[in-house]
């Protein structure tokens, strides 16, 4: 369809040709927004003077193909999945596309909640935008004290239950994680698109193992017999007397709560820093 | 919340192909599906019911029957029969999603069938939307969560050993699971307790055994735990960031003065409490009630008189 054929035909173009192209524009933009994108090209061959305006029907439908009773119910659980607003809403919407492609909205309340996931996807589609925009951002970041961060995104994980992002910090000059629910106020993205370039062999879990390769070493304690039960699931205890076990298990220096936690059932024997740094804490208690 | 003109465009479009398919639903049931009110979708219909193809007679309107509010049906579609294609971000709810469905399935034929679906969905979504968002480890791996979900699906009952979360004990017990949940990336089993009739909630990591049992459910009667009757202040310094973070569902409100936390929590003084307290890394001071701060001092120098002795 050309312009002027549908300026004739819509309702609701009105006045000078150029507020009705200001109007056509402003619809196009507005169609793109919610997913419609309108495709532009000449349709006759030796005028190329007007050029014509139509929605693929390819890119406007869904097509997903034919779905089996049980191709429905996984995607039902997959949708269903998510307690947080973002993906729940997004869910429930694909949920609705695919109920009209087949007329199964009456099946799909059946899966609902039964294994779900919540977590904080705060800023999650700004930056998610972002990165496939290649655009720089900038955000403020509290750790806790608040730093304002200048970064050029790289990807996104949930990682052990929390999103993190991942980037190349402009100032730090180097790659840097960053917790979502860390950032405070709104992410500023920069209109300029494309604006980096993420490297080739870049891969977010090699900086994400990171939070997670903590140093381990050896302990030894004497846990009072029947106690202490989920380090003793983790090491190997040998019995001392009555009162006593003796257990060998690892334990990453800088989880020293976890030993605390188990208060007199646990006297630790070695290594010995790690047990002045228990006494020393107990002390202060 | 309001909403802007292009929301109910979408809304609108999405309406027309899903009651085409879709037929006999009633207002309220349309409203409670697309997340909206009953006055609102009555609104939706009226618009829609005035739109068509140019031309605009009865021949290109399009054809909606809502006279009935408990059966709404369209006739004639128009060009509108099929659904839009899915936005990025509903493409990505459903693919992340079957990924951890991926995650706690065990049978290979099921396994592959997720796969394929999921490379189909993942067609509709561009490359530079799902090459950076990973959920490769996006909960605490466990040993059981697969047996667990399972279970769940299956409806069987399983026998359990389970460490308490508060009094360092281990006990067994016979359950049905019912969901689970993964929150911030810990696993929580709700489940029907049949040791001791009522509906418990356990965490996947506290969980040392699992063996399928036989038992038949049979009009147990459920008692619901209790909510909390006390709440406890206390008061952290800056390291308490961390503490805040990993258990604000207790958390009722904070007050950061520039060096200390002070926190209101919703939480029983008891067994849990006083361990958290006894095991932060840090100084913290209790504030109310004055019992728990002597009862925390009383343990550090309990297991203090160890080392001395």
């Amino acid at each position: 369809m050309s312009k002027s054929e549908i300026f004739q035909s819509v309702a609701g173009y009105t006045g000078s040709t150029e507020t009705k192209e200001r109007m056509f524009e402003r619809d196009k933009d507005d169609l793109r927004e919610i997913g419609i994108v309108i495709d532009v090209g000449s349709f006759d061959p030796l005028f190329d003077d007007e050029v014509g305006y139509r929605i693929k029907n390819t890119e406007y439908a869904l097509d997903l193909g034919e779905l089996n009773a049980s191709e429905r119910s996984y995607l039902s659980l997959a949708a269903k999945l998510w307690r947080n607003q973002l993906f729940h809403s997004s869910g429930a919407r694909a949920l609705l596309k695919v109920a009209a492609t087949d007329g199964s909205a009456f099946m799909d309340d059946f899966a609902g909640g039964v294994i779900t996931l919540e977590n904080e996807t705060s800023h999650f589609e700004s930056l998610w935008q972002a990165i496939a925009d290649h655009s720089a951002i900038q955000f403020s970041y509290s750790n806790p004290d608040i730093s304002r961060r200048n970064v050029n995104p790289y990807g996104l994980s949930l990682w052990h239950g929390i999103w993190y992002l991942v980037g190349h910090d402009l100032d730090k000059e180097g790659i840097r994680v960053f917790r979502l629910s860390r950032i405070i106020e709104e992410v500023v993205v920069a209109k300029k698109k494309y604006s980096f370039t993420i490297p080739e062999n870049f891969s977010l879990k090699d900086h994400l193992i990171m939070l997670n390769d903590q140093l381990t070493i050896t302990c030894i304690a004497l846990i009072r017999v029947g106690r202490c039960n989920s380090l003793r699931v983790a090491g190997s205890v040998i019995s001392v007397d009555a009162e006593w076990d003796r257990i060998t298990f690892r334990q990453s220096t800088s989880n020293i709560s976890e030993l605390l936690w188990f208060g007199d059932d646990l006297i630790l024997e070695s290594p010995a820093e790690l047990r002045d740094q228990l006494v020393s804490l107990l002390a202060k208690k | 919340m309001s909403e802007t003109a292009l929301d109910r465009v979408s809304r609108s479009l999405n309406l027309i192909p899903f009651l085409s398919k879709n037929p006999g639903l009633s207002i309220p049931e349309i409203a409670h599906r697309f997340d909206t009110t009953p006055t609102q979708i009555s609104k939706d219909l009226s618009l829609l019911h005035m739109c068509g193809l140019p031309g605009y007679s009865h021949l290109e309107l399009l054809d909606i029957d809502y006279e009935d509010p408990n059966y709404v049906s369209i006739t004639d579609p128009q060009v509108l029969d099929r659904p839009r294609s899915l936005t990025q971000i509903e493409g990505l709810a459903l693919v992340l999603g079957l990924s951890l469905l991926l995650d706690l399935t065990a049978n290979e034929h099921e396994k592959e069938k997720i796969e394929k679906l999921q490379s189909r969905l993942s067609h509709s979504l561009s490359e530079s939307h799902t090459r950076y968002v990973s959920i490769d480890n996006a909960v605490l791996e466990s040993p059981f969560a697969i047996e667990i979900s399972e279970s769940i699906r299956e409806n069987t009952t399983l026998t359990i050993r389970y460490l308490s979360a508060t009094s360092d004990s281990e006990s067994e017990r016979e359950i049905s699971p019912r969901s689970l949940n993964f929150r911030d990336g810990i696993g929580y089993v709700q489940a029907l307790s049949l040791t001791d009739h009522a509906i418990r909630t356990f965490r996947l990591d506290r969980i040392t055994s699992v063996t399928k049992s036989h038992s038949t459910l049979i009009g147990e009667s459920i008692t619901k735990s209790a909510q909390p009757s006390a709440t406890s202040r206390i008061r952290l310094p800056r390291e308490g960031f961390s503490f805040l973070e990993a258990h604000d569902e207790v958390v009722i409100d904070t007050d950061f003065d520039g060096a200390f936390y002070t926190v209101h929590l919703n939480i029983e003084p008891g067994e849990w409490l006083i361990r958290t307290l006894l095991a932060l890394p840090y100084s913290a001071e209790v504030l109310d009630p004055s019992w728990l701060s002597s009862e925390v001092q009383e343990r550090a120098q309990k297991a203090l008189a160890q080392y001395k002795s």
